[in-house]
């Protein structure tokens, strides 16, 4: 069986499909970086100008004074009061009563800085 | 003696007369600022406290002639006897000492004790003038004084109980600071009680300022 011989020319064959595929996948790549550069560039553009503008900005001292905590004194309300609330001879009581829990709580019952001296009595020389 | 020369003896000799004349100072010092204590401690009846003062006075006496004994000693047997003088005499002044400290400490209570039974006593009036107007029911309060008064009754009790401890203390016991640490703590006890009673006053102020 007679084989048919294709002519192909293969000196003018196109080439030119070949480079443009390999100049689109070499610049692909380049974008990415163009673009992750200028993106850098203006993200430290615009750190620099916001740095520029806090410098020239007066900057206010805080003070570091320590301040003491308030702590709300607890005072007890009755309600409803009776007519003995306000009695003066019932207030000045609780004054005394309220003193006389102050001496009972800081009374010294140990009396340590008497404590007897600790002496040793015992003498004997070896002859 | 390590040497057994005159030099070292006499050397001995003058050691120990110090360390022995220095020892009985600072009994004597201690029972001094006893006796300072005891005075400026209010609470004491003034008999028990002259009883005290005129046994501190004789321990600081005896101490005193003690200490000047000890210069005429000659040798070191008889810095021995001297030393045993004391450490029995000390059997007894240590008696003493801690039963002026548990009257020190008793006088506190009974001091505390007295205030809070006036202050019981105010109370009871005011409360009674209340009950007579009868714009206020003070039966709560009078029971809470109540309890204020029974808890002055206990703490008597235990202060009764530490005196009792120290008054069996004797020259033969070996650890006599055992029995006053038993004393301390029942008056700690008593001392409890009387915070209770304060407590209830509280409770009475309380309840005599809230309407029924």
């Amino acid at each position: 069986m007679p084989t048919e011989i294709v002519d192909q020319d293969f000196e003018n064959m196109p080439v030119g499909q070949e480079e443009k595929t390999t100049v689109k996948k070499g610049k692909k790549p380049i974008f990415i970086f163009a673009g992750i550069f200028g993106g850098l560039l203006v993200l430290l553009l615009a750190t620099a100008i916001f740095l520029s503008f806090q410098q020239g900005q007066p900057t206010t001292e805080i003070e570091t004074k320590p301040t003491p905590t308030p702590i709300p004194e607890f005072k007890e309300e009755i309600i409803p009061p009776s007519p003995y609330a306000t009695d003066a001879a019932i207030l000045k009581m609780e004054e005394e009563i309220k003193n006389l829990d102050q001496q009972l709580t800081s009374a010294d019952l140990k009396e340590s800085g008497l404590n007897p001296p600790v002496l040793e009595m015992k003498i004997q020389f070896e002859k | 003696m390590t040497y057994k020369t005159l030099t070292s003896k006499n050397l001995a000799l003058e050691k120990t007369s110090k360390m022995l004349k220095d020892e009985d100072e600072v009994i004597r010092t201690y029972l001094t600022a006893l006796r300072m204590k005891l005075a400026e401690t209010t609470g004491i009846s003034n008999d028990e406290q002259n009883v005290l003062y005129l046994k501190l006075d004789n321990e600081v006496v005896w101490y005193g002639k003690h200490q000047e004994s000890l210069s005429s000693a000659a040798t070191l047997e008889d810095l021995v006897d001297s030393a045993k003088k004391v450490a029995d005499k000390y059997q007894t002044t240590e008696i003493l000492i801690y039963q002026t400290l548990g009257t020190i400490l008793s006088g506190k209570e009974i001091n505390f004790r007295d205030q809070l039974n006036n202050k019981i006593q105010q109370f009871k009036e005011k409360i009674g003038e209340i009950r007579q107007r009868g714009d206020k029911d003070t039966a709560l309060a009078e029971r809470w004084l109540l309890e204020a008064e029974n808890r002055l009754t206990r703490s008597q009790e235990k202060q009764f109980t530490a005196q009792q401890i120290l008054a069996k203390i004797k020259s033969s016991d070996v650890n006599k600071n055992q029995s006053y640490n038993k004393a301390q703590f029942a008056l700690e006890e008593s001392h409890q009680y009387l915070k209770e009673a304060n407590s209830y006053l509280k409770e009475v102020i309380r309840e005599v300022k809230s309407a029924n």
